[in-house]
């Protein structure tokens, strides 16, 4: 140890923001792979629509609502990152950039911003009610915000047509918001939240 | 699933650079569910089958990864096939397949250090925009190798269910599936530090 005591006083003043900022950086790989490994739970089959319903919105839900607005979010680009890159990991072993141009992908794009408001609004939230509002106003409203007018867009329907078509998701959906709500007060009451 | 997992080897698919690999896996990703054409199909099919016999990777591990998507891949199938017939079934599988054995021939041929090393140097772009290249490196391998992780948590909890006499429904699993990933997750990351990451 020829650097001494200076180094090692140096060294040990930095070492529990690292230690924050290496368990942020997993927690978000870890949501990343939830996000991924609920979609190994079978999917429902919803008639006419080539999209399932799938669990996977759970996890976005508890991304945003378990690790906060911006960790959330960055878990979920890192699920569509290794997505994008051909790891076959959207519902139904859907991978590839190709995912990306289907009609259904604004709701794939959706969900950062998605995660990210259900983050914003759970911050602080003590109340079951509160955090299934979050759920609902972030993994609802703003996922379908971006995915129908994206539908309406690829699919050339009009914004009332994609709406319609929407509908068939939404009561599983509001489901999937109290699932993640309730999931995610458990884990808060269950493990210690990370600092800033 | 057992992407992410590395079987250590020698052959030709193990010695080509990382990059390479992943960057071919996301172009043959894109030109098997593009294409409606059944000779191409047919041809990209036939360069997997090379390349899974050149990587010399059992039928076994080839059958592991493809299993977890039995049953959705089974119910997309009948689903496909009342709604829109025998050839976008048939399609719709093959797609699938396909790119789930691109995938787990690349994770199964790449040591971890090696993808670390080329999306390191990929993020590198990014670095003069503020991009932390070797943390977005981590966290992309982490996600890779934590999938199957997660996957074996959540089964051995809903077995572990069953075998108390409770159902097999999934959902009660969850709160006790995550916390237990949280902390062992944590427990990565406190390991991680202590070998020096993030003071480099």
């Amino acid at each position: 140890m020829h650097a001494g005591s200076a180094a090692l006083k140096t060294a040990a003043m930095p070492v529990s923001s690292a230690v924050i900022d290496a368990k942020a950086l997993v927690r978000c790989a870890l949501f990343a792979a939830l996000i991924a490994a609920l979609g190994l739970l079978p999917p429902i089959p919803v008639p006419v629509l080539p999209v399932p319903v799938t669990a996977q919105t759970l996890g976005v839900m508890l991304a945003g609502a378990v690790l906060g607005p911006r960790r959330g979010a960055l878990a979920v680009v890192l699920f569509l990152g290794v997505v994008a890159v051909g790891f076959p990991l959207l519902a139904g072993g859907r991978g590839g950039l190709g995912a990306f141009f289907a009609p259904s992908a604004g709701f794939l794009l959706g969900w950062v911003p998605g995660a990210f408001v259900v983050g914003a609004l759970a911050v602080g939230a003590t109340s079951l009610l509160r955090l299934i509002a979050a759920c609902l106003t972030g993994g609802i409203g703003v996922v379908y915000l971006v995915g129908i007018p994206w539908m309406a867009a690829v699919a050339d329907l009009s914004l009332a047509q994609a709406s319609v078509a929407s509908l068939a998701f939404v009561p599983g959906d509001i489901l999937k918001a109290v699932l993640a709500a309730l999931a995610a007060r458990a884990v808060h009451r269950g493990y210690p939240a990370l600092g800033a | 699933m057992s992407i992410g997992v590395f079987v250590p080897g020698a052959s030709a698919l193990h010695r080509l650079p990382p990059g390479l690999k992943l960057a071919g896996l996301a172009v043959y990703a894109v030109a098997v569910s593009l294409t409606d054409n059944a000779y191409v199909m047919a041809a990209l099919l036939a360069v997997l089958g090379a390349a899974w016999a050149i990587s010399g990777i059992g039928m076994a591990r080839l059958l592991a990864a493809l299993k977890p998507l039995v049953w959705i891949l089974a119910a997309l199938f009948v689903f496909q096939l009342a709604v829109s017939g025998v050839r976008p079934a048939m399609d719709m599988l093959l797609t699938v397949g396909a790119v789930v054995v691109a995938a787990a021939l690349v994770s199964h041929t790449t040591r971890t250090d090696d993808m670390l090393a080329a999306l390191k140097t990929a993020f590198g772009v990014f670095a003069p925009l503020g991009v932390n290249a070797q943390s977005c490196a981590f966290a992309v391998v982490f996600t890779i190798r934590l999938v199957p992780f997660v996957a074996t948590v959540g089964r051995e909890a809903i077995a572990a269910r069953m075998a108390r006499g409770a159902s097999g429904n999934p959902l009660p699993a969850v709160v006790p599936v995550i916390i237990r990933l949280m902390r062992e997750t944590d427990q990565l990351a406190e390991g991680l530090v202590a070998r020096g990451f993030g003071r480099a």
